[in-house]
């Protein structure tokens, strides 16, 4: 299990982010069972299938817009947000419409895969996601 | 002016102590030097060719003289003595230790400053009329508009990494003296037919590789809705700037892709959901921030002064001082003073610690101890009284700072280039001094009258060259230093775009090439033309063929090439 910081404190996570590697698609993907994050396409093009599964979140990749997951937000109780490097500043924007613009109220993460956190926590924080 | 409060003094406090500890772990080595530039850039630190370079933010160009002290103490302590003021009216310094950084930074909140946002992919020091609060042309005065923004756009969470650094001007005179038109968002106060108060919206606007001007998205925004209609522009900039190659990623390169119409419409259906929100500006708030920049305490006096024209009438080093460096005030009896920052002999917009300090005291036995700093490099005191201006120009003139060239050829714009920073394909500073040196006939160059002289060490354009009348462009040539010229560039209401006149020239032959284009507007010039007229009239064909007719000479070097005649 891996661990993140969580309201202001570290703790362990139980939830596994699917990314897909360059042979996988996202209209075939398996989504292997448990909490898993699934990236916005796979969602999107396996929902049929999925919608059936109540363990699941899904993470935008920082070109993905908010809107597009409008009319099943009130599904999921927790949606992540995926930073590609430091200086991309797109996913704050993604967050903000998650918000504001489509009154998500569950739980905002904030996913990389670079090492120095401690700056993006604290953005974290400041633009209302829990981790 | 305005003065920090809790949460500023809080966030500002945090911030130091937060990058206090990324010195310390990169000191160490536990952040690698890669880790640590977003962090030190995001404190100003930049690395340069010779050593860390601090900017300083000068929020839209205001001063107390209390902040002036104290940069002039940071020149002497922690750099080599003196600093350089920019033209996004902040200050840098060109040699300092890392180590010194947070201590720097501490120094400077003691006085409510620091030195955040003005590196980076966000939004920078909001810049604003030097003249504000004062201008005889003045509409509505616009510091508690650029308070607002500046407040707003501080550790803003949202827009923190946008595509590309992003710059906001805002003026609010019938003149535009913030160059709001090569600006990504350009703000004029207006009037509506009403007679209420708002924003004519200006945006895409920029310099660098791609000159653009601006374009007007909005005619009339009521100011309650400033916040929220520039938070729709930056976050479709912030979702849909280019970030695939940072020369393209400003603002203006996706206003140009779209078309500017298109953009405004995206605009106005992103603002349409937010608009009214919890982003509207209160006139409660206004009223607060204003309270900040009320008018001092003016004294009651006649038009004109019997003994200052006298002295105008006796001295004719003063008149010309007056006739360049004195500004109309909207008060009666009161002046602005510009203080020049370009003396021949010294690098445009330098001034010492000695200097420094010197202007503060001016500014608390003048000026209400509050100092301006320009976009064309120059310092302000903006409320003096009319019959204290020649004690003060003989005081200024003392320690170099009364050089009577405000808006003249020598007057001009200059980036720190090649002796200094890294980006640069060349210098700019040893040529500036070299045309200054050729121009030091004082008679001459108040007969050349208005001329913008603007240069930069590259295509960046931090020397706003693409908008000096006469603009110079620093290149690489085969490993080699040159210079392209440009005329007819303008800022201001008639801002324009200057035009290249053909192949670019070695150092040394820069001030016979600015001699020539002077000779050709001396020639051609209508009676009371200014250089602007008479090119912006006749096009670049004149100044070209008289500039490429004959071989050009070539001079000697200021700096560390002083000696050599040979092109560098």
């Amino acid at each position: 299990m891996r661990e993140i910081i969580k309201d202001k404190t570290i703790v362990s996570d139980d939830w596994t982010i699917l990314r897909l590697t360059e042979d996988e698609t996202p209209d075939a993907v398996a989504v292997p069972a448990g909490k898993i994050i699934v990236p916005l396409k796979v969602w999107l093009l396996q929902r049929e299938s999925l919608l059936k599964r109540t363990d699941l979140a899904v993470w935008f990749s920082s070109d993905e817009q908010a809107k597009d997951l409008k009319e099943d937000i009130s599904r999921f109780s927790m949606l992540a947000v995926d930073f590609p490097k430091f200086s991309d500043g797109r996913g704050y924007s993604i967050a903000y419409n998650l918000r504001s613009r489509l009154n998500f109220t569950g739980e905002e993460k904030y996913q990389t895969s670079w090492d120095e956190k401690n700056p993006l926590f604290r953005r974290a924080e400041r633009t209302g996601a829990q981790a | 002016m305005y003065r920090y409060d809790q949460h500023d003094h809080q966030i500002i406090k945090e911030r130091i102590a937060q990058y206090r500890d990324q010195v310390v772990r990169r000191l160490s080595n536990e952040l690698s030097e890669e880790e640590f530039l977003p962090l030190r850039l995001q404190n100003g630190l930049y690395n340069q060719r010779h050593a860390y370079m601090l900017r300083v933010a000068v929020p839209y160009g205001m001063l107390s003289s209390d902040q002036m002290r104290k940069f002039a103490y940071i020149a002497r302590v922690y750099d080599r003595g003196y600093g350089h003021f920019t033209t996004r009216q902040n200050i840098q310094y060109n040699w300092i230790n890392l180590e010194d950084s947070p201590k720097i930074l501490e120094d400077l909140a003691s006085v409510e400053m620091h030195a955040i946002q003005t590196s980076g992919n966000c939004m920078r020091n909001i810049t604003s009329d030097e003249f504000a609060g004062v201008a005889a042309d003045e509409v509505i005065d616009p510091r508690p508009y650029a308070e607002i923004l500046r407040q707003w756009t501080t550790f803003h969470p949202e827009f923190a990494y946008l595509p590309r650094k992003f710059k906001i001007a805002i003026n609010g005179a019938l003149e535009d003296r913030a160059a709001i038109a090569v600006h990504d968002i350009g703000l004029t106060v207006v009037h509506n037919d009403a007679g209420e108060v708002g924003f004519k919206v200006m945006v895409g606007g920029g310099m660098g590789r791609t000159p653009i001007l601006g374009s007007v998205i909005r005619e009339f925004l009521p100011w309650q809705h400033v916040m929220t209609y520039l938070e729709a522009i930056l976050r479709i900039y912030n979702q849909h700037g280019r970030r695939d190659n940072k020369y393209k990623a400003r603002i203006k390169i996706l206003v140009k892709a779209i078309g500017a119409d298109v953009f405004a419409k995206q605009v106005e259906e992103e603002w349409a959901d937010i608009k009214d929100g919890p982003g509207t500006l209160t006139q409660e708030e206004l009223q607060r921030v204003a309270s900040y920049f009320s008018t001092p305490a003016y004294l009651d006096l006649p038009a004109s002064d019997a003994a200052y024209e006298q002295h105008k009438a006796d001295n004719k080093a003063f008149a010309n001082w007056v006739k360049r460096n004195v500004k109309p005030h909207k008060v009666a009896g009161y002046a602005s003073v510009v203080l020049s920052l370009k003396k021949p002999g010294v690098p445009p917009g330098d001034a010492t610690a000695g200097q420094m300090d010197f202007m503060a005291d001016l500014a608390d036995r003048y000026s209400f101890s509050e100092l301006r700093v320009t976009h064309e490099q120059n310092i302000v005191l903006s409320d003096v009284q009319q019959s204290a201006l020649f004690a003060l120009w003989q005081e200024a003139k003392a320690q170099g700072l009364a050089t009577p060239n405000i808006g003249l050829l020598t007057d001009m714009i200059c980036c720190p280039g090649g002796d200094f920073c890294s980006l640069a394909n060349a210098k700019s500073i040893p040529i500036a001094l070299d045309i200054t040196d050729r121009f030091a006939d004082l008679d001459y160059l108040h007969d050349i009258g208005d001329l913008e002289l603007n240069m930069s060490g590259c295509i960046n354009a931090c020397g706003h060259h693409h908008v000096g009348n006469i603009g110079i462009l620093g290149v690489d040539k085969d490993g080699s230093e040159f210079y392209q010229v440009s005329i007819g560039g303008a800022q201001g209401n008639s801002s324009a775009i200057g035009k290249i006149i053909g192949p670019s020239f070695s150092a040394g032959q820069m001030p016979e090439v600015i001699e020539r284009i002077v000779q050709v507007y001396i020639r051609d010039r209508i009676e009371n033309e200014r250089f602007i007229d008479t090119a912006q009239r006749l096009g670049i064909v004149p100044f070209k063929e008289y500039v490429y007719a004959t071989p050009i000479k070539t001079t000697e070097h200021h700096g560390e090439d002083a000696g050599s005649v040979v092109s560098y």
